[in-house]
């Protein structure tokens, strides 16, 4: 049985490391191939700092809080393991920054010791009147999409360097499944005016003081236009820009300077802090994630593709939720065709 | 007494931040500090300078608890400046674990601390070994960068500072018209305190930058400090003991009992190994003092014996030692004006 998986971002690897895990004994002949035009360290996982946190609202769908919570607990379960490290996971704390007092989020029970911040705290921030404090998970994409590829290569997966057109271009050739794990490209697979860039642009400092995320929220500009601090093991990430249907992929130095004085003014000691890179990707933001099965007619052949695609600025939070709802619908892709392959019983 | 010349023996952090008291509560004095060792060389330079008190058993608890309080306001401000990086002062939050249910829930500095919570039991699950803890945020002074900034701070207000060894304080009665001790551990000798006792503590510093909060065990022997650069792993408490050299069997078995509180050490590199000898005693000795000798008066004040507590109590004692500064030259212009009668 032979799985395609478009995509090496965090996504695609996890869907195909979950697949693997649980099917490769209940399936022998089971062999993944991923595709990728890119791969770490040039995904979109890779710019993202890893931070753990769903947005403020899940709009109600309890689904992708239900997954954001699976991932939770599969990574801080993993939190003491020798792999820790090298997956790039710890522990940290932080704020969630207001101008007024807001409900608080769907995830308030998932993450750790959430609470209100004390006025004492907020002196520290001058303009926000009301916070949150928590611990979360930090899972850096440019330790943990190698850990993956790792675990995989192990595995026996195996990975070719190509830009996929079309689903026809992988399902040929014995290829039963795809899985199409193409972020903010699905598009070009399959047109969805759903899906649009929330383009982020961020600075990498050096900052090691700061041992606390911050981040500030503007309910009037959204999500992630308002500035963010988030130190990771190497350097710190600053940013604060989401730009709806921005398709650019370079740096501007606009939004460089907005960043640069919004997250100085927030915490002044930044001022002194040394920059060691820019970046700037493309969330694939969707109005919902697209997780699902579709059966394409290719030529005379059917291929089962499962989406996967469309987490936005949460896909780190998210995979692994995702990544199991992607191995679920594969699993019922196998059982489909088991019981097409058994011939029928007598009839009496 | 137009410049008063006041000498201030000791550059660690009790010395150079009382040296810097002085210079805010006395304009016109003219400040020296002399010691035999300078950062990254003294005691404080070992410490992780963290800003959780140790309680002192006869200093009253509502003296301890100003001296806190001041001192964390003083370093507050610096961390919510641009002088915090270079001034080596940060915001740490973590915990404070037990075995077993202390039976004073709530120290006295609870309310000076940020976020001072008990652990949910979900936190809790991190330490299995333990049944109770403590969520809080406070503050951390890294050195030798504290240390350094005080010196720049002196500088520019004029202080001079000079490496001298002082066997005897009578040595600076000619040249300085109050001498201020802050000689920590010196002063068993230079002063023949026996109420003063070391404490040595081993740690180890080592590079592990994905910790990003404290860890302690409330029992106060092993703990793990995340600095700037390093982060401290801690500790010995063994009183009675000048041994500066360190330990292998003690560095093995601080790394193992950290490592069972945060598995994830195992993976830290360029491990470092420091030993310091706490300056300890049942108060902290805040206290003026005449010494007198053939007709001739010295003006002394003390500033020593902060054991385990010198960083989270150093601002509180200096501004007390340097209002003791004020009342000794209070008392010499009043002789001096008495002598011109």
């Amino acid at each position: 049985m032979r799985v395609a998986i478009i995509g090496a971002g965090v996504i695609g690897l996890s869907s195909a490391l979950c697949i693997h895990e649980q099917f490769h004994s209940l399936e022998p002949s089971l062999e993944l191939q991923v595709y990728a035009d890119h791969f770490t360290p040039h995904t979109t996982s890779d710019g993202a700092a890893g931070l753990w946190q769903p947005y403020l609202s899940d709009h109600g769908n309890l689904q992708e809080t239900l997954w954001n919570k699976e991932t939770f607990d599969y990574l801080l379960g993993h939190l003491h393991s020798p792999a820790a490290k090298e997956m790039g996971l710890f522990l940290i704390s932080g704020y969630n920054l207001f101008t007024e007092p807001v409900p608080d989020p769907s995830w308030k029970n998932i993450v750790l010791g959430f609470r209100n911040l004390t006025p004492k705290e907020l002196e520290l921030f001058p303009g926000y009147s009301y916070g949150w404090f928590n611990t979360a998970l930090m899972l850096e994409g440019r330790s943990y999409l190698p850990w993956l590829t790792n675990r995989l290569t192990q595995r026996g997966v195996k990975f070719f360097h190509k830009k996929v057109e079309s689903f026809q271009e992988v399902s040929g050739d014995g290829v039963d499944v795809v899985l199409n794990c193409s972020g903010m490209r699905s598009g070009d697979l399959q047109p969805d005016p759903e899906l649009q860039p929330g383009r982020g642009q961020i600075i990498k400092v050096l900052a090691p003081w700061v041992k606390h995320f911050i981040i500030t929220h503007n309910l009037k500009s959204g999500i992630y236009n308002s500035p963010y601090v988030i130190p990771g093991s190497e350097f710190t990430v600053l940013g604060g820009i989401y730009q709806h249907g921005n398709w650019s992929e370079e740096n501007s130095a606009k939004d460089h300077k907005s960043i640069w004085d919004s997250c100085c003014q927030l915490l002044p000691a930044l001022q002194k802090a040394k920059i060691v890179g820019e970046w700037c990707g493309l969330r694939p933001a969707r109005p919902s994630v697209r997780l699902e099965r579709e059966s394409i007619r290719l030529g005379n052949l059917q291929a089962e593709v499962i989406h996967n695609y469309g987490h936005g600025g949460f896909g780190i939070t998210i995979h692994w939720g995702c990544a199991m709802a992607a191995a679920r619908l594969f699993g019922s892709i196998l059982q489909e065709k088991k019981q097409l392959a058994t011939p029928p019983g007598p009839r009496l | 007494m137009a410049s008063p010349k006041v000498a201030v023996v000791g550059a660690g952090v009790i010395g150079l931040s009382t040296a810097l008291c002085i210079t805010e509560t006395c304009p016109s004095c003219s400040v020296t500090v002399l010691s035999d060792q300078f950062s990254p060389n003294t005691t404080s330079d070992v410490a992780a300078g963290m800003l959780i008190p140790h309680t002192y058993p006869d200093t009253p608890i509502h003296r301890q608890k100003q001296w806190f309080k001041e001192t964390f306001t003083y370093l507050f401000a610096i961390s919510n400046s641009a002088e915090a990086s270079e001034a080596g002062i940060h915001l740490v939050s973590g915990w404070q674990v037990f075995k077993s249910t202390p039976k004073e829930e709530l120290p006295f500095w609870s309310d000076i601390v940020l976020g001072f919570r008990p652990m949910s039991k979900a936190e809790l699950q991190k330490f299995p070994q333990h049944q109770f803890g403590q969520a809080f945020m406070t503050l951390k002074c890294d050195c030798p960068p504290y240390l350094l900034w005080l010196e720049k701070r002196l500088k520019a207000a004029g202080t001079q500072m000079y490496t001298r060894k002082v066997a005897d304080l009578w040595e600076l009665h000619s040249e300085y018209d109050i001498v201020v001790n802050c000689t920590g551990m010196g002063a068993q000798q230079l002063v023949g305190d026996k109420q003063l006792f070391p404490v040595r503590g081993q740690v180890l510093k080592v590079h592990a930058p994905w910790v990003k909060q404290f860890i302690r065990d409330g029992d106060g022997l092993t703990y793990i400090y995340p600095g700037i650069h390093k982060v401290t792993l801690g500790g010995t408490r063994e009183k009675g003991s000048w041994s500066l050299s360190p330990d292998a069997y003690t560095t093995k078995d601080i790394f193992d009992r950290c490592c069972s509180l945060e598995p994830s050490l195992q993976g830290a590199q360029d491990i470092k190994v420091k030993v310091g000898l706490r300056p300890s005693r049942q108060c902290v000795r805040v206290q003026r003092e005449v010494l007198s000798q053939g007709g001739v008066k010295l003006p002394v004040v003390h500033n020593y014996g902060h054991g385990a507590g010198g960083f989270s109590v150093h601002r509180g004692t200096a501004k007390e030692a340097a209002h003791l500064v004020e009342e000794c030259i209070s008392a010499l212009q009043g002789s001096s004006s008495r002598a011109k009668l």
